[in-house]
């Protein structure tokens, strides 16, 4: 898009300033996330450099050590028995045995069959089924390497803390004539170092339930563990980009004849395109009539303000997924809409289940009775908040309600309104409980060329679910999953730091 | 903060973490526990029978102990499929989860005198319904009573032109529906009824009792009443818009469909099915695909929910579904006397199972009837048999279970045999009693069907007078409706469904791992098709003969099967 002067740009009706501004906001996105790919390198390498520079101690040590300092790298803990640092030897001794009997007993079984993640299968007795050969199993060796990994990453630390331990002490030993004695050790992890020792247990926790897991399940990815490869019984193996190009393009070969590529990829863009056609209205549609709501109990000749917003605040009182079970059963075929009608001896309405576009406005309808009231009170504090004195200006002026609105109340709001847009944007790409509470994900018309248990209201998310607890389709869900993490992060990003409250930090305050 | 208190949060993060070490490492000493997984309902019996069995082997058990845990229909698989080495050692499950059961190897082979004693003790079709593609038992038969066929009340039918007075129902006494009735003709002798009232003694279920002192009591009790209705306003259900039962009529006319299992039982590929979709001669056309099984099947439905004289929707069809208004929900309100509105329109037919049997008893009384399903017919007047689905529950064995697979070499083949004993005794005439008492679920053991009370089960009997016609099974010799052919180093087990008109007996096939998209279809189909014969579509107005509104519905999904196999 060609940039215009500020000349030229005054010089615009003001429709077209709009639209100029319009255009140049998504004309510049492509350039923002080239510029963000193209400091990648320069990222990458400060870490690297951070990363890096801690573990150049090791090469001082090694280069300037003493023997007993060099020693240390292969027997842990000598450079501190060495300087009669007793305590802190016995633990780095005990961490490097510990760590070859690990290596030796479990870590190296698993992490040396991570290539082709087993090739052992299960062998039987063709008479009775006996197990005679439990074969490899597939899931644990990738489990279990991910442990293996981690420790080893840690075992790398310790192995960097004790060398630069015994040259320090070296160091420390000509000088002092002492090294720091266990008692010193405790009381520094008592004192100095108490974020340490706190922080011990929760971080050992994160790695082994957060870390490797989230580890393990984005390498699911890439292999084809699904509900015909499930293991002890069978063994599944890595099929590179595969599962990403099944539901991408369509095009896979190594994928299993029950379920064609290009019926993955169908049902990823379809699903995809709702995802954001739904986030996109929810959204919207909350905002605005959130924000006509707020304004109208706002206006200062509404009367009982107060029990407007308790009943409002009741709806967001009552929990989100029994206000849905209630709802989808008043749109049921025999629930009280349809009896209302009936009884009026108007015809009734399939609400749910008649036909997708009118289903996908009855969620977006059902989506304001428990998205608004979130809008308005947020909205009310807002406006409670705007000084008064804006308007009065305005008023002298000459500017008409509109004006007022459209100048005032309209930025002030978006202001602050920006970031929580994100996340409601964010938390509606991800919004199960709507979906698969009233719906269940389906109309019940879905058609014959989505994937096994899409249907035609699910969200990714939703599908997600159903593959994971109903399909066992283990792999292609980790393949949304990811893909579902790019959607999110991209428009988080590439809004957020274009929203006004990230650029004009300081208008507003 | 101070330092007492940094100490005892120091004590209280390592005390944590070594409880949580100590409690993983004596969960991992635990006893050996056999579990067993079966329906909720049915636990205290599994319990009291177990504790038996338990008793009665104590030796070989090796101290292990049983542990019964509730599974939903297809519970059983999810739960096994995230271990099947901590998983249950005998479990049920439905006959369409066997390939997947097996898939995870949480089958074990049912051969030599195991299978004798499938054979001498359970009923023949269970008995091949326990076999896979390729050949072989893996369970043993536990239920055979998942399928559909006809209730109705007797009082509704009798003396009209549908009913025969001398053929033999299958209760023991005389007069039945007639041979090769059509749901047509149900709708024609209900409205003969006109101007009639009939009453019938059925039984109700009384909850409240006031005791000697006049106190209310809770006391569940039946009592005879005596009902007076007019039969005809009283309506047939049928749930055109629930895909299990909508599988009548595509399997009737001759729909089919195919499953294809690699050597180890894997599936690895399945046509969606459609009418007529395993296009038997190569068309290329969508106009080849076999057209007119669709016709014959639009024209079948179409057929059995209108009247033959208007062509409209018949006033005595009542529309069911498979969620909006469930098939089981509208039996209960039309048959429940506490809901009185439902008098003037009542339930004289449905088409249903057997877990409807007792409900349906109780409010037909005496006049509580059942029979094999009606028979279908196109515009031509060409009948066609309708048939269902059999489904059957099994009892299988896991051989990768812990008490087998963590015992000395030795051992293991005598704890997986007592693991098949134990089958045997939980599929064995006295507990299969218990559970027919309990919930009415229809024995496969041969000793248990002899029993009084189950031998006069006329819902079990109706079931079984579909059974025994045709049902047979991929692999049994003469079998003209399955085929099974060994491609290169492939199983490729063709389901086929030949649409035998009548007079080839009435037919069911089973239903073992249908393909994905097998469903939507046929619950899309007859949904679409009673929203145009109703007008309740938008095109309300549209005459339904006129207008071929279905046809051109029907090419779609054609259409859309054949884009999706490309």
């Amino acid at each position: 898009m060609r940039k215009i002067s500020t000349l030229e740009y005054l010089s615009m009706s003001k429709a077209r300033r709009a639209w100029y501004k319009f255009c140049s906001f998504f004309a510049s996105i492509p350039a923002a996330i080239g510029r963000w790919f193209r400091s990648l390198p320069d990222k990458f390498g400060r870490l690297g450099a951070k990363i890096g520079g801690w573990f150049g101690g090791l090469w001082d040590a090694i280069r300037y050590g003493n023997w007993k300092t060099r020693l240390s790298a292969l027997i842990w803990g000598f450079g501190c028995f060495a300087y009669r640092q007793i305590g802190r030897g016995i633990l780095f001794l005990a961490y490097e045995i510990i760590f070859v009997l690990f290596m030796t007993f479990f870590g190296a079984q698993y992490l040396g069959k991570l290539d082709t993640l087993g090739d052992v299968l299960q062998q039987r007795d063709p008479d009775t089924d006996l197990v005679l050969v439990m074969g490899d199993n597939s899931f644990s060796i990738l489990l279990y390497s991910m442990l293996t990994i981690a420790v080893i990453v840690f075992t790398a630390v310790v192995f960097v803390m004790s060398i630069k331990n015994a040259y320090s002490n070296q160091l420390g030993y000509s000088i002092a004539k002492r090294a720091a004695s266990a008692k010193d050790d405790i009381g520094q992890m008592l004192n100095h170092k108490f974020h340490l020792t706190i922080l011990a247990f929760p971080s050992l926790t994160l790695v082994v339930f957060t870390i490797v897991p989230l580890m393990f399940m984005i390498l699911v990815a890439f292999t084809n563990y699904n509900r015909n490869t499930l293991p002890p019984a069978n063994l599944f193996t890595w099929v590179g980009f595969d599962n990403f190009a099944a539901v991408l393009t369509g095009q896979a070969k190594g994928l299993s004849g029950a379920q064609n590529a290009g019926r993955w990829s169908y049902t990823f863009w379809k699903i995809l395109g709702w995802t954001l056609e739904w986030a996109v209205l929810a959204t919207v549609t909350n905002l605005f009539i959130g924000m006509i709501v707020a304004l109208l109990i706002n206006k200062k000749t509404i009367k009982l303000k107060k029990l407007w917003r308790t009943c409002l605040v009741t709806v967001v009182a009552v929990p989100q997924f029994i206000s849905l079970l209630l709802v989808s059963k008043m749109l049921n075929n025999a629930g009280i809409f349809n009896s209302i009608l009936y009884n009026l001896g108007l015809p009734t309405v399939d609400w749910l289940h008649k036909s997708a576009p009118l289903a996908k406005f009855m969620i977006v309808v059902v989506n304001l009775w428990v998205g608004v009231p979130h809008t308005v009170l947020t909205c009310t504090g807002i406006l409670m908040n705007i000084p008064d004195d804006l308007y009065e200006a305005a008023k002298i002026d000459g500017a008409n309600p509109y004006k007022m609105f459209a100048k005032i109340t309209l930025p002030y709001m978006m202001f602050v309104l920006g970031p929580s847009l994100i996340t409601t944007f964010v938390g509606n790409i991800n919004n199960f409980n709507i979906i698969f509470l009233l719906t269940g994900g389906s109309t019940g018309l879905a058609d014959s060329r989505l994937a096994v248990q899409a249907g035609d209201l699910d969200l990714l998310i939703t599908w997600l679910y159903k593959l994971t607890v109903n399909g066992q389709q283990y792999d292609i869900a980790s393949v949304l999953g990811i893909l579902i993490f790019i959607v999110v992060a991209f428009f988080s990003l590439i809004v957020y730091s274009r929203i006004g409250s990230v650029k004009n930090e300081e208008d507003f305050q | 903060m101070k330092q007492t208190w940094k100490k005892i949060l120091c004590v209280v993060l390592a005390v944590l973490l070594v409880a949580g070490v100590v409690s993983v490492l004596a969960a991992c000493n635990n006893k050996t526990v056999i579990l067993v997984w079966g329906p909720d309902d049915h636990k205290e019996i599994y319990e009291e029978y177990l504790a038996k069995f338990a008793e009665e082997h104590k030796s070989e058990l090796h101290g292990a102990t049983f542990q019964y845990a509730g599974s939903g229909d297809s519970g059983a698989y999810d739960a096994m499929a995230t271990d099947p080495k901590s998983g249950a050692g005998v479990y049920t499950f439905a006959n369409d989860q066997m390939a997947n059961m097996r898939n995870l190897g949480a089958l074990a082979v049912v051969n030599g005198d195991n299978l004798k004693w499938s054979e001498e003790n359970c009923v023949e079709a269970a008995v091949e319904a326990t076999r896979f593609a390729d050949g072989r038992s893996y369970a043993y038969p536990l239920q055979a009573d998942n399928g559909y066929y006809m209730y109705y009340n007797k009082s509704a039918f009798r003396g009209t032109s549908v009913w025969d007075a001398t053929k033999d129902n299958v209760d023991g006494t005389k007069g039945d529906l007639k041979d090769g009735y059509t749901f047509r003709d149900l709708y024609t002798a209900l409205r003969e009824q006109a101007g009639k009232t009939v009453t019938y003694t059925a039984e109700v279920k009384i909850f409240d009792h006031v005791d000697d002192k006049g106190k209310r009591v809770y006391k569940e009790e039946t009592q005879k009443k005596e009902v007076s209705v007019d039969w005809s306003k009283g309506v047939v259900t049928w749930p055109l818009g629930d895909s299990w039962y909508g599988s009548g009529v595509f399997f009737a006319v001759g729909g089919d469909y195919y499953v294809e299992y690699d050597q180890q039982g894997k599936q690895t590929g399945a046509a969606d099915c459609w009418f007529g979709y395993t296009n038997p001669n190569n068309a290329t056309s969508i106009d080849d695909y076999n057209y007119q099984i669709g016709m014959n099947a639009v024209q079948c439905m179409k057929n059995s929910i209108t009247d033959k004289a208007t062509g409209k929707l018949s006033a005595n069809y009542l529309y069911t579904d498979g969620s909006g208004s469930p098939l089981n929900d509208y039996i209960t309100y039309y048959t429940d006397f506490n809901d009185e509105q439902h008098f003037a329109t009542p339930m004289a037919a449905c088409v249903c199972g057997t877990w409807k049997a007792k409900e349906l008893q109780l409010a037909w009384g005496s006049d509580y009837a059942a029979t094999v399903l009606p028979v279908l017919e196109n515009d031509d007047g060409l009948k066609f048999t309708m048939k269902n689905f059999a489904g059957y529950k099994h009892m299988g064995v896991n051989p990768q279970c812990s008490f087998v697979t963590d015992a000395p070499q030795e051992e293991q083949a005598d704890r997986l045999q007592l693991l098949h004993t134990l089958a045997q005794y939980l599929c064995g005439p006295e507990i299969s009693v218990a559970r027919y008492d309990s919930t009415g679920a229809g024995p496969a053991n041969k000793q248990a069907l002899a029993n009084d009370k189950i031998a006069k089960d006329a819902a079990l009997l109706a079931l079984n007078a579909q059974y025994d016609r045709v049902c047979k099974y991929p692999g049994t010799a003469g079998d003209t409706y399955y085929e099974l052919s060994y491609e290169t180093g492939t199983m490729k087990l063709v389901v086929k469904h030949g649409g035998d008109p009548v007079g080839n007996g009435l037919g069911c096939r089973t239903q073992d791992s249908v393909p994905a998209n097998y469903w939507t279809p046929i619950q899309n189909f007859g949904n679409t098709l009673y929203q145009e014969i109703s007008g309740k579509s938008e095109s309300a107005t549209k005459n339904f003969d006129t207008v071929p509104h279905i046809y051109r519905y029907l090419r779609q999904l054609q259409a859309d099967i054949q884009s999706a196999a490309q």
